[in-house]
């Protein structure tokens, strides 16, 4: 797996400043001529997009799989559109897929693009999933905030909670809640993407991501949700790691 | 446009690589001219980024740079060392194009460039892949054939040996006028050599050795073109300039923008 890390100037509109993103891309794959598969993969709050390199294996464990992994920065964002300014979800949707495919051969079709994360990461990876349905074929949402109403309540971010997700009574229409994202997909005729939701056992979110998982099972959207043995840590998000690749079954290529 | 850092790993070199690319903004289906820069004698692949405004100037003018760091090899493939010859002159364009599908593989498109011991190197690979580089812009740039060599049992030394041996250089791959008139004979495509050299320049009669035998060669068949500069020596000042005005001399992302 190569390592890049790229700093994009000018072409992130919504940013108004560069851009860093790290990129590992199978360059001794086998097959030259096809676009490649890649995987979006965000952190989660105090993160940034080095924490998946440093603190996992991540590159041991995706080293001889066809596939691109783009590792962003998300700030504390919550991978939402900022009342402020749009920025994270068309950034993740849209412009940075297009720029990235647009310099590497990364494939451009929706079966070919996974979205996942942890934490503020596995909810950021939800948000665009189910809000944009036609841009990833699949997501994981690894001990992911799912129940973003309860924040409302609670002082746990360094910034309001409104300026991120904007005011309470406006979150229902803004997509930034989950399930009325939910509800709101099940009623178009559109296809839904592959979903895998996990947590751990000894995870704090373990109520929310229950209640979440019981909904979309009450709106007949299909989800391979998990719990296992686990808390809210980087031991519990490198087995994630093994579960996703399981998941989007891909093939290695490569024994190393 | 992008800044890149890349790390892979070289199959040739059987170790991990460092390479800084300049991914310049392209129109839509279109692709765009590379430029190949070596950095010199105790460089790396951050040096050019470092000492001058390669990017600044790789942005305004729309062209694509890779900056590969060859840990004090000259570029060559070393007598008792690895091949950093056949990693930057073949390894690096395929694995690099398989990446950036922006880039093209025309020979026209694609210019090797280099600093002193990376002037050297780009006119020693120049001459060596003719069909992977249409362009050579040697800046500051000694045959080594032509520097004598004394084993003083140093590190100096011990460097010299690992990537040439201890005997002569003259007749042997290592030698740019022998690689010059090999390609001659071989009857394959020239490259176009363009050569640049400070007056004050410690290495300036080492220059000119390189420029009496390209201006000696019958009908210029390498179109070599030599520039030296009142003024300047052996410094970043000269190599920026010095590139500046190349990419302007083959009029690289000029248009109305000679500068």
């Amino acid at each position: 797996m190569a390592w890049m890390r790229f700093q994009i100037s000018q072409h992130i509109k919504t940013a108004g400043m560069p851009v860093s993103v790290d990129v590992l891309f199978p360059e001794h794959r086998k097959n030259n001529c096809e676009k490649v598969k890649t995987l979006y993969l965000l952190h989660g709050y105090h993160g940034d997009r080095t924490d998946w390199l440093l603190k996992t294996n991540l590159l041991r464990k995706v080293e001889g799989y066809p596939i691109a992994v783009v590792l962003p920065d998300g700030l504390n964002s919550f991978y939402v559109n900022l009342p402020s300014t749009h920025y994270f979800s068309d950034y993740l949707c849209q412009e940075l897929p297009q720029y990235l495919e647009s310099i590497l051969p990364l494939s451009d079709q929706r079966e070919d693009k996974y979205i996942a994360g942890l934490s503020m990461g596995g909810y950021g990876a939800f948000r665009q999933a189910l809000n944009h349905p036609e841009v990833f074929g699949a997501a994981a949402s690894f001990s992911g905030v799912m129940d973003i109403r309860a924040m409302y309540q609670m002082h746990m971010t360094t910034t309001p909670v409104s300026h991120i997700f904007g005011p309470e009574d406006k979150l229902g229409e803004s997509g930034n809640d989950l399930f009325a994202a939910a509800r709101r997909l099940s009623e178009e005729k559109v296809d839904v993407p592959k979903l895998m939701q996990l947590c751990g056992t000894e995870d704090p979110l373990l109520e929310p991501n229950r209640k979440f998982a019981q909904a979309l099972k009450e709106l007949n959207i299909p989800v391979m949700y998990e719990e296992s043995p686990g808390a809210h840590d980087w031991d519990y998000w490198e087995q994630c790691l093994d579960k996703l690749l399981n998941f989007l079954e891909i093939g290695k290529e490569v024994t190393l | 446009m992008s800044f890149v850092e890349l790390n892979f790993y070289s199959d040739t070199l059987q170790m991990k690589v460092d390479v800084n690319v300049v991914v310049p903004d392209c129109e839509p289906g279109k692709k765009t001219k590379v430029l190949w820069l070596y950095h010199g004698g105790y460089g790396d692949h951050s040096d050019w980024v470092h000492n001058t405004n390669v990017v600044r100037m790789a942005k305004e003018r729309g062209i694509a740079v890779v900056m590969p760091g060859v840990h004090n090899s000259c570029f060559v493939n070393m007598v008792n060392g690895p091949a950093y010859g056949t990693y930057v002159g073949v390894e690096l364009p395929t694995v690099l194009r398989s990446m950036f599908t922006v880039f093209s593989a025309e020979r026209t498109d694609n210019y090797v460039c280099g600093f002193s011991n990376g002037g050297y190197g780009c006119i020693k690979i120049g001459l060596t892949y003719p069909e992977t580089f249409g362009y050579i812009g040697a800046f500051a740039a000694g045959d080594q054939e032509d520097n004598e060599f004394h084993n003083s049992a140093d590190g100096w030394s011990g460097n010299r040996i690992a990537m040439f041996g201890t005997g002569e250089i003259k007749g042997t791959e290592y030698s740019l006028k022998h690689c010059a008139r090999e390609l001659l004979r071989s009857k394959r495509t020239l490259p176009v050599v363009y050569h640049a050299c400070g007056e004050f320049d410690p290495w300036h009669d080492k220059n000119q050795l390189v420029r009496n035998f390209f201006e000696g060669l019958e009908g210029n068949p390498f179109h070599y073109h030599y520039k030296e500069y009142t003024g300047l020596g052996h410094t970043n000042v000269f190599r920026e300039t010095a590139l500046n005005d190349f990419l302007n001399y083959h009029k690289i992302g000029t248009d109305s923008r000679l500068r």
